[in-house]
């Protein structure tokens, strides 16, 4: 039975802190900021979204005796699937991303009422993380050739990863950028033209796409002896996981690869962690710290703790423990999700945590992640290496 | 100057393989009826329950990581109850006649067998390297890096009891990532392996067309109960369910990943049945303790646990029964879908009211199950019998004995000895 606790929070006031926090040019980890909002977030979460309110009941949490935010209890990813969680009625919703299920499965979803922080979180979160070199352009309106090695929004409409591609595409995309994954099909001679035209301009380009999308273009570069050069400032983004699939890849050994046939530097090709049940995703750091250890980095208004699956208390600094987000792009859903996921912090010489590493996704777990569904999408046959 | 070492995994298997050319001549010389004489008796050995066999086995693989001796032994003392000598003879002399008729036939051995083992569990350690030898092929085995054990002292206690057939068995080692030394077992006319589907995929994707491979890939068993039979004696049945989730920490194929409750009234049944297995789990805790596990396997288990949780707050008639840490699960579903089981004393009760709905619960599963353990009284159970073998079951058996398959159970529905051999037929000469 939930309590009513008459805590009333409004959401549009919430909505408005977090985007403002999002807008500022410079990224703080205001920690008073983030507690004061992600309790407040969570009185309105346990008040509007009834079936969280009674989770966290269970668990002997509640508004009225949360005295910080890594008190709040987190839904597990898996719940998305067979329960609606949003904090607004069903006929608000505007859009719903779904994950990336096989057939038979059930898949994750998650209801949007409003887009605005979904699109602020991610491009914002893009912009300093993939772009930095960018961020201080002057008129703050750069344009880029982009490859994306992922189908568009429109063909995709449940696909959060298409979603965000074409937002980036859409505010940053020069007139040359290309989705090259076009009804189930990645479009190898139009990669090729495109490659070409943007090789010859010696502008940088961008490869954005799925882990097994680049997969398979460096199966057939590999088979065809292609090798590019491409121009300095070019980079990668790959996402997503083999889970499932004939074969996995680590994900250095896909990163050498990428590196040896498309002529692009280590540090220039990053992985994304993300997941559709967040508003907000994380990405290597080596773009904006070549020089210090990769690990995976995230905007101000999130929140990763890793943590002993047994004590739920927080892991000994470097220990391997159950990933725990607290995303406050999350305000019409649940802004803390505990990931079936395993990872560590990567601390810094004082031995204070600078970010953290995923080891990996359950082998056994249900095939999830982006990049499951791209490949299934794709028709050519597989062979190796 | 490149020096080149020499890669000592791999010189450990072309040895192997050298030896393993002498012995097949050995295995041919001696006769299949001189091999299958060894082989039962080395059988017979590790089925007596004073076994020095079993007891080291269960010793050395809890120093190597593996599961509680009590456990070890409690696994192998049921396992092994029909794995008898006598069995193994007569369940090669049945496939052989059956393989063999036919006018002119004659049964030829691989020059060698290589078997990728994989897995934690003992048993198929056992049997399969002695099935491909009782057909006189000599047998390349690598050991799962989850039981370095069992294989090892397989073909000890066979060396012990007969030397030279003892020498028709090798067991190596190399790291998963060692992929020349994985090119170098392959070459081999038949692979037995057994894994996960994707490692089966991708191992044979690496095969010649005209390699044998004899895969053995993801298999999962269930547990159904027909309503009528959760009477006042429940926890008798209970402690036999609870048996079967506990035995090798429900790690292997046979053991159940679910249990249903048929019938009408089949909620009340779930809830009853249980309680009672929960119970039977926490006496199982204090006489055959679980194996420690790590990080990975917690993490699963309370993301399971908390899914559950969340399903119970939406207003699910769904129940969460735990023992002390993560020791065992019992989770009271309110509807049949399927769900993850994370293993380790992890068991979801759910209900089906009617015998067809079972086919709709198991759908998502049907091509991967392997055993079913059903209680049911006469009437219901030759139906239930029939739905659960055309939904891809390969064995009925009753709760308590899920981890006893008899010695011929035709594994994931396959012809034991089929698979290990050639079979060729000679057509008589022209009447003249």
């Amino acid at each position: 039975m939930k309590r009513a606790f008459n805590i009333e929070v409004p959401r549009q006031d919430l909505d408005r802190e977090v985007l403002a926090w999002m807008a500022e040019p410079r990224w703080l980890f205001d920690e008073k900021r983030f507690d004061s909002l992600a309790r407040r977030l969570f009185s309105f979460q346990f008040e509007h979204c009834p079936a969280y309110g009674r989770y966290c009941e269970g668990r002997g949490v509640n508004p009225g005796n949360l005295s910080h935010w890594t008190q709040i209890p987190p839904v597990p990813t898996g719940a998305f699937k067979e329960i609606e969680l949003r904090c607004f009625p069903a006929e608000q919703t505007l859009r719903t991303f779904r994950t990336s299920g096989t057939s038979g499965q059930k898949q994750g979803a998650l209801h949007l009422d409003t887009l605005e922080i979904y699109e602020a979180s991610l491009i914002r979160t893009l912009e300093h993380l993939v772009f930095p070199d960018y961020e201080t352009h002057p008129t703050g309106s750069w344009r880029l050739p982009m490859c994306i090695l992922a189908p568009t929004g429109l063909e995709s409409p449940n696909s959060s990863l298409s979603h965000m591609f074409d937002q980036l595409v859409q505010a940053h995309g020069s007139a040359e950028t290309e989705h090259v994954v076009r009804h189930g099909t990645l479009d190898l001679k139009s990669l090729q033209q495109t490659q070409n035209h943007v090789h010859a301009s010696g502008l940088p380009w961008i490869l954005l796409g799925t882990a097994f999308s680049f997969v398979h273009l460096l199966e057939d570069m590999t088979k065809r002896g292609e090798q590019w050069k491409c121009p300095p400032g070019s980079r990668v983004m790959e996402t997503g996981g083999f889970k499932g699939q004939s074969r996995e890849i680590p994900r250095a050994d896909l990163h050498g690869w990428i590196s040896e046939r498309m002529g692009i530097p280590l540090s220039r090709i990053i992985n994304q962690y993300g997941m559709t049940e967040l508003g907000s995703q994380f990405y290597d750091s080596t773009l904006v710290d070549p020089g210090g250890p990769r690990r995976k980095l995230g905007p101000p208004w999130v929140r990763v703790r890793i943590l002993d699956p047994k004590t739920r208390q927080p892991v000994e600094p470097g220990e391997t423990g159950m990933v725990v987000i607290h995303d406050l792009a999350n305000t019409g859903s649940v802004a803390a999700i505990e990931t079936a996921d395993l990872g560590h912090h990567i601390l810094n010489p004082q031995g204070k945590p600078v970010g953290f590493e995923i080891l990996g996704r359950e082998p056994d777990a249900e095939k999830r992640g982006c990049s499951i569904a791209a490949d299934e999408m794709l028709t050519r046959p597989r062979g190796h290496r | 100057m490149k020096i080149r070492w020499p890669d000592e995994s791999q010189e450990r298997l072309t040895a192997a393989r050298g030896r393993l050319e002498v012995a097949r001549e050995i295995l041919s010389d001696r006769g299949a009826d001189s091999v299958l004489g060894v082989l039962a008796a080395v059988l017979d050995r590790w089925q007596d329950s004073e076994s020095p066999w079993r007891a080291r086995l269960a010793e050395e693989l809890e120093a190597a990581g593996g599961f509680p001796v009590a456990l070890t032994l409690a696994g192998l003392k049921l396992g092994l109850e029909h794995w008898s000598g006598d069995a193994l003879r007569e369940t090669i002399e049945r496939e052989r006649s059956a393989l063999l008729c036919g006018p002119g036939r004659r049964w030829i051995p691989f020059s060698s067998t290589h078997i990728l083992l994989g897995g934690s569990i003992p048993m198929p350690s056992l049997l399969q390297p002695i099935l491909s030898m009782a057909c006189l092929s000599p047998v390349l085995v690598k050991s799962s890096s989850r039981d370095p054990v069992t294989a090892p002292l397989l073909a000890e206690s066979i060396r012990v009891i007969d030397e030279e057939i003892g020498s028709a068995l090798e067991v190596v080692s190399f790291p998963s990532h060692d992929e020349a030394g994985l090119d170098l077992f392959l070459d081999s006319p038949c692979i037995v392996a057994s894994g996960h589907d994707a490692t089966i995929h991708s191992l044979a994707s690496r095969l010649e067309n005209t390699t044998r491979l004899v895969a053995y890939g993801h298999r999962l068993s269930v547990q159904v109960v027909d309503r009528e039979s959760i009477a006042d004696d429940v926890m008798v049945l209970a402690r036999k369910i609870a048996l079967d989730v506990a035995l090798w920490d429900q790690q292997g194929c046979l053991s159940p990943a679910a249990l249903y409750v048929v019938g009408p009234d089949a909620s009340e049944g779930v809830a009853r049945l249980g309680q009672a297995v929960a119970t039977a789990l926490e006496d199982l805790n204090e006489t055959l303790p679980p194996s420690e596990i790590d990080t990975r396997i917690s993490t699963q288990i309370v993301h399971e646990r908390d899914q559950a949780a969340m399903r119970s707050a939406a207003g699910n008639a769904t129940a969460i029964l735990t023992g002390p840490g993560t020791s065992w699960t019992v989770v009271l579903e309110s509807d049949a879908s399927w769900r993850p089981c994370p293993g380790h004393r992890f068991l979801r009760l759910s209900p089906v009211q009617e015998s067809r709905d079972l086919e709709r619960a198991l759908a998502p599963v049907g091509v991967h199950l392997s055993s079913v353990a059903l209680t049911a009284p006469a009437p219901r159970r030759s139906e239930l019998e029939e739905r659960l073998l055309s939904l891809g079951a390969s064995r009925i058996c009753r709760p308590g004995r899920m981890q006893a398959p008899a010695l011929d159970w035709p594994h994931d529905g396959q012809s034991l000895l089929a698979p290990l051999v050639r079979i060729g037929q000679q057509e008589p000469p022209p009447i003249r």
